[in-house]
């Protein structure tokens, strides 16, 4: 008798506790996050778009504004971790956007591994080839020169600086949100690089000899990414619940890919870059979200941390 | 096998003692991991994703009782197996009494409920409503056989009883071989251990089951 109704005691206590807090303070951060668009929204001045012609192939100098991405090889040197002395080049996915003319003067930023820099210079025309002269002031390392013949499609940058680059080549591409953006467009998946792990796997011959070897193993995606486009579909619990970390990482970050933001982080612009439709081009995307897409985002976010937090040791 | 083992380890005071030191670490664990859910808050850990079940009163209750009451069925690991604290002795029953009303009232009950709301559907919460009620029945024949003071099936049901109590480590631990070992997508795991968990943990019991006093 005593023992229950220490029993009871204990559950009433526990109960008070529990039941307490109204269902206002609950974990999810959808309001905050919808409060905070809202409040953006109303903050931002909406920037009078900059007149992009539709052609990607030049006709007149008109035609040189807008959204010019391509790949820069840096000259940067990363030491491998596989061999001594051995070095590679990172590749940067970038964009390269004219703003407009006033006169002979360029208007325009550059975007380069996570970076929105001013940018600006001169435009001359000469025989049938505009050529700019770009800089970005006090600093030397965002200078360049892009040449492009009249009916061509591709800007050719040379003499890059970009803390050393070889020369390359961008193409235009128009920027507009599209919901049906889809990340099966990309054909790799989403590889970082940074996170490896090594497997070791065997193989027996003929002979019955057994061989093992290591493989490296990288952090990724799994087909689970594309079965979903989180701009068009709600997701559910039960959606993302079985998900790794790499496809919630790739679907949430498409919402923002879709909206051209520029990610910080260089990955995801590389990874994104190989879709047709991107164009990092978005300092702040918060003002543009769609509800759907909020929810989303406060969905994949829970499980996101959560498997941060708990996939791999002990607890819970 | 079992029995060669539990005959060799029995009455070795080294054997003894690092049980109770490996015991003693995985309790503390699993304090950290209840200390996750001090002060109460319902957007932590586990709860991060079980949002929908959160919005349920009743729910939020089982999770809570679960959560702050289960750690002391552990740890009646540390003094009831002790010969010195048996045979009659006031702490023997009173932690038992305590171990008893623990289950019955609080953490089994609890655990029932959660398991009913179970993440990974039906596999894993037919796994974990199992548990629980195996683990609630043979809490209550080892209360009774004490009662009886028929200290053979008190010991079985008992060792039984715990091997399943046991299964708040033996999850976890199998949760992080798979995940190391394979890298399954994480409600896969999941459902895996929802069973591996603790079936387990009830043969090894069944093994030491026996009918003679010792």
């Amino acid at each position: 008798m005593k023992t229950l109704i220490i029993v009871l005691v204990v559950v009433a206590g526990i109960s008070a506790f529990a039941l307490y807090p109204s269902p206002e303070v609950m974990p999810s951060k959808l309001n905050e996050m919808q409060a905070f668009r809202d409040s953006v929204s109303k903050v931002i001045e909406p920037e009078l778009p900059s007149e992009v012609t539709k052609n990607l192939v030049i006709y007149s100098q008109e035609d040189l504004i807008g959204d010019w991405v391509g790949w820069v090889e840096s000259l940067d040197s990363i030491k491998t971790e596989y061999m001594e002395d051995e070095y590679y080049h990172p590749w940067y996915f970038t964009n390269l956007h004219i703003d407009k003319f006033n006169d002979d003067k360029v208007v325009g930023y550059l975007v380069v591994n996570g970076l929105k820099k001013e940018i600006g210079g001169t435009v001359k025309y000469n025989e049938g080839v505009y050529s700019m002269n770009l800089n970005t002031p006090g600093d030397l390392r965002y200078s360049c020169s892009a040449t492009i013949s009249e009916m061509d499609s591709v800007l050719s940058i040379i003499n890059v600086h970009l803390s050393g680059a070889n020369d390359f080549e961008m193409e235009k591409r128009l920027f507009a949100y599209d919901p049906e953006s889809s990340v099966n467009d990309i054909d790799w998946p989403f590889i970082d690089d940074s996170n490896k792990k090594i497997i070791r796997d065997f193989y027996v011959d003929e002979n019955g000899d057994t061989t093992v070897y290591e493989l490296d193993s990288y952090f990724t995606n799994t087909d689970a990414a594309y079965k979903y486009n989180t701009s068009k579909e709600l997701l559910t619990e039960s959606d993302v619940e079985n998900m790794k970390k790499g496809d919630i990482l790739v679907l949430r970050n498409s919402i923002f890919a879709r909206h051209g933001y520029i990610f910080k982080d260089q990955k995801f612009m590389n990874y994104f870059g190989y879709a047709p439709w991107y164009v990092p081009c978005q300092t702040e995307v918060a003002h543009e979200l769609t509800d759907l897409e909020l929810k989303n985002i406060d969905l994949l976010l829970r499980y996101e941390e959560h498997a941060e937090e708990y996939y791999d040791v002990f607890g819970r | 096998m079992l029995k060669n083992i539990t005959m060799f380890l029995a009455g070795k005071k080294w054997a003894y003692w690092s049980l109770i030191l490996l015991l003693a670490f995985f309790s503390y664990l699993m304090l950290e991991i209840t200390l996750q859910y001090v002060p109460m808050r319902f957007d932590v850990a586990f709860l991060k994703i079980k949002q929908s079940q959160v919005q349920l009163p009743f729910y939020r209750v089982a999770f809570y009782v679960h959560v702050y009451t289960s750690m002391l069925a552990l740890l009646a690991g540390f003094t009831q197996f002790n010969k010195k604290f048996r045979s009659n002795s006031s702490v023997h029953r009173n932690v038992g009494k305590l171990y008893v009303a623990v289950i019955l009232g609080l953490s089994g009950p609890s655990g029932f409920i959660m398991a009913l709301f179970a993440n990974g559907g039906f596999s894993s919460q037919i796994g974990f409503s199992l548990l629980a009620i195996f683990w609630m029945t043979s809490t209550l024949q080892a209360f009774r056989s004490a009662k009886n003071k028929d200290f053979i099936q008190h010991r079985n049901w008992m060792i039984l009883s715990y091997a399943l109590t046991l299964s708040a480590v033996t999850l976890r631990l199998w949760k992080m071989g798979i995940v190391w070992a394979f890298q399954p997508p994480p409600m896969d795991a999941y459902r895996i251990v929802a069973w591996l968990g603790w079936v387990p943990n009830l043969l090894v019991a069944f093994l030491l089951w026996k009918k003679k006093p010792f």
